[in-house]
Order: C-alpha cells, then structure tokens, then sequence
C-alpha cells in the first residue's frame, strides 16, 4: 500500500528539473527542519508543518510545469 | 493523507494554484498540497521526497518507497537527550511577498531597494520573488510592463545563483523552444481529455496557457516564413495615429546571445477610447525578416471572441535566433492590421499598428 502512496506521490513530480549529483534540499537530515506556512491549493487556507508535530511525515516536492 | 502511520503533503512549485489543482483532480492525488510559488523552502530542482520524524527531524532527503515502508513500521523514537535546536521559520527574502501576493498591488514601488543588492546574501532569493510577484500581478491586472519585469528580475536572480534550477524553469517557461528541456505544460490537454473520459469536469485555468508554455523543445531553429505573404506589402493601410491600439514588447530573455534565440510575446490592448470590433476578419500581425538572423514564422492570427465588441489583450509569439557572432543591436519591423471602434462615436475603422522590434545582444 505505501509502495503504491509513493508511486504516486513521485510520479506527481514527474517534471524533471533533473540538478543529480547536488545536494538539492537545504534543510540537513538530522536536523529539526525549519516551520513553514503554505497556502492550500485547494482552499487557500495556510497549512504548517509545526501542526504536523507528533506523527511521520513524508514532504513530496514536485512541480506541476 | 492521514493514516496514523505517515501524512504525506504535497509540496508544489508553481504559481497558478489552479494549475496545480488541475494536476491533482487529474493524478487523483489524494493528499494535500500547498503552493510553494515563491520557493520558500528553497529547493534547487524537484521531484524529490523528504522524510520527517515525530520530532521534526529530518531522516532523509531521498526517501525511496522502500525506506519509507521501513520507516514507518519503526516504532516512535524518544528524544533522547537534547534535541536538536529549531532553526527559525522560513519566510521569503522579500518580507512582504505573501501579503502582495494576496492582493497584487505596486512592488517596485514599495520595494526595499537594499534587498536586491548583489551583496545581500538574499539578493537572488528577493529578485526571484519579486519576479514572481510582477508576473502574478501581470496574470491578474495584465499590465505589460509587468510580464518583462518579471522576466528580468529572474534573470538577475539567475545571474546571482546560476545553479538554481527552479529559477532557470521559471524563465525558460517563457522562452525559445531551442532553449526548453521539455513542454511544460502539454499535459493540461491531455488531463482535460482523460477526465472528460471518465465523466469528469476539469477544474477550470484563471489564467490561459501561453504559446511558450507549451510549445514544444527544438533542437534546430524552425521557420515558416517561405510560404507567407505580406498583408500591406505597399504600405497603405491607415496608420493607428490615434494610438487607439496600445503595444507592448517582451523579450525573454531582453537580452539575446549571438547564436542563441529569444522569444518575443507582442502584446496589444485597446486604448480606453477603443475596442476591439469582431465583426471582421482576425487580426493579422506580420513580423519582417530581420536584417540578421530569422524569425521563426512571419504571419500571426489572433482568433476573435464571440462577441461583437471586446477589450482583451491580444498576443503573438514567435522566436528569432541571432547569427552567429553578431553584435550590434537587432531591430525588426512588424505591425498589426485590425479593426478597431471609437468607444464614444461607435465609429469602426481599418487600421495598421506599427511595432518596432528591438533586440539587444549580449556583447
């Protein structure tokens, strides 16, 4: 079943700016990755990753261009 | 998605959230996804997956489906000992960006002009955000200029960190096809089609796809021009000495590479004593062959709305690669032949709108 989440999560970032071989995310593991508030694509609304405390979260960053 | 065990959220780079909401009606994604139009995380390229703990302690950069089934089955890990310290929040080098981008409103103006120092450590963040702004304001009021501010503010963001790559799409979204690693958006129609195909409605674009969006990536200059023919070729239709029809130029990127292509998007708006009359034919817009180098195709038609009467700005493509070693300015005569009505005396006439091209070349 998660197999299948992630399939889907990577293939919803099929776009390919392909930048291999670099460290392409600025947040290092092993450290407490910073706050941030986004808006909702759908509802507009602000969404944090603070209010996601408490339980595993997979970020899934892609593009839709 | 919330199972107890893991929350996946999706994390986008694009500027129409409608876009993306299409995007997502279309892959059926069934997690949440916030716009991240202004790179706030400030990622470099994109897809990847990052894996965060309980703590919110970062795991892994690359989490592969196998890691992250492993993953999760991992019982919670107790802070043991002191956790690591939060860093600060993230928030956009432009410190106003998300309240403009709420509601478009006069960056240049309002701008810290400090923040696009070179020396300011945040210099290509401000200029890359502040392009973004330009083009959302350009989307919702459609003021001209604004489309070339935006392409030149991330231009200079690019400049400032050659390696960004998410900058480097931004511009290339809106250029030559020799320089385009893929369509960027020829996916829109296919979705549309596959969730027609299964009874559904695609969830409506506010802002229309451009040419460049999704024209397809050359790899050899193309151009159409042997078959067309000149629309005034004796140079006499009337002249829109009124400036009834108002022109504006955007060049991506404004400075063109010997060798290299540009795009050029001409856009046209009526004047506020002028309309468009749809009663005729389309509008044509020619573009001369250049003195150097050429154009990609020379006759342009815009359809025309179904309406007797409009207001909307009209825009032509095309792209034109510079020769080899060429070094003065480039400049290219073009015009547009449409039929245009006086608002206050409903009078309609015939008219030609002169546009002079120029290109400056990268020394």
């Amino acid at each position: 079943m998660f197999k299948s989440i992630m399939l889907t999560a990577l293939m919803a970032g099929w776009c390919m700016t392909c930048a291999l071989g670099q460290d392409r995310y600025p947040h290092p593991v092993g450290q407490v990755h910073p706050n941030f508030e986004l808006p909702d694509i759908e509802s507009g609304d602000f969404r944090s990753l603070s209010d996601l405390r408490g339980q595993k979260v997979l970020l899934v960053h892609f593009a839709s261009w | 998605m919330d199972d107890g065990k893991l929350v996946v959220l999706g994390v986008v780079q694009e500027q129409h959230a409608e876009r993306a909401r299409l995007y997502k009606q279309w892959r059926d994604l069934q997690w949440p996804i916030v716009q991240d139009a202004f790179n706030l995380l400030q990622i470099k390229a994109v897809p990847l997956a990052v894996a965060i703990d309980e703590h919110g302690i970062v795991r892994s950069h690359r989490a592969n489906p196998k890691f992250v089934e492993q993953w999760i089955q991992q019982p919670s890990e107790g802070e043991s000992g002191k956790p690591p310290p939060a860093p600060p929040a993230l928030s956009p080098a432009v410190p106003q960006a998300l309240q403009w981008a709420s509601k478009p409103g006069g960056y240049a103006a309002e701008i810290d002009q400090r923040l696009l120092d070179p020396s300011n450590p945040l210099a290509a963040r401000a200029h890359f955000e502040l392009g973004v702004l330009y083009r959302m304001r350009f989307d919702s009021h459609a003021h001209p200029a604004d489309f070339q501010a935006s392409i030149d503010h991330w231009s200079k963001a690019l400049e400032l960190d050659p390696n960004q790559y998410i900058y480097r799409r931004r511009i290339q979204q809106y250029g030559a096809r020799l320089g385009k690693p893929y369509p960027f958006y020829d996916w829109v129609a296919q979705a549309r089609l596959d969730i027609e195909n299964v009874g559904g409605t695609p969830l409506p674009l506010k802002v229309a796809l451009s040419g460049a969006e999704i024209a397809q990536p050359q790899r050899r200059f193309e151009t159409t021009t042997t078959s067309q023919t000149h629309p005034d070729p004796q140079a006499k239709i009337q002249r829109d000495a009124e400036n009834l029809i108002q022109a504006s130029v955007v060049v991506v990127p404004r400075t063109a590479k010997p060798g290299k292509a540009v795009r050029v998007h001409v856009l046209l708006q009526p004047a506020d004593a002028a309309k468009w009359n749809n009663e005729s034919e389309p509008t044509q817009f020619w573009v001369d062959n250049p003195e150097a180098g050429q154009v990609s195709q020379n006759l342009h038609l815009a359809d025309l709305p179904p309406v007797a009467e409009s207001t909307e700005i009209r825009r032509f493509e095309f792209e034109v690669q510079i020769p080899e070693l060429y070094e003065a300015k480039l400049t290219i005569p073009s015009f547009a032949l449409m039929n245009v009505c006086h608002r206050e005396t409903g009078v309609c006439i015939y008219l030609r709108k002169d546009v002079l091209i120029e290109l400056e070349i990268d020394q």
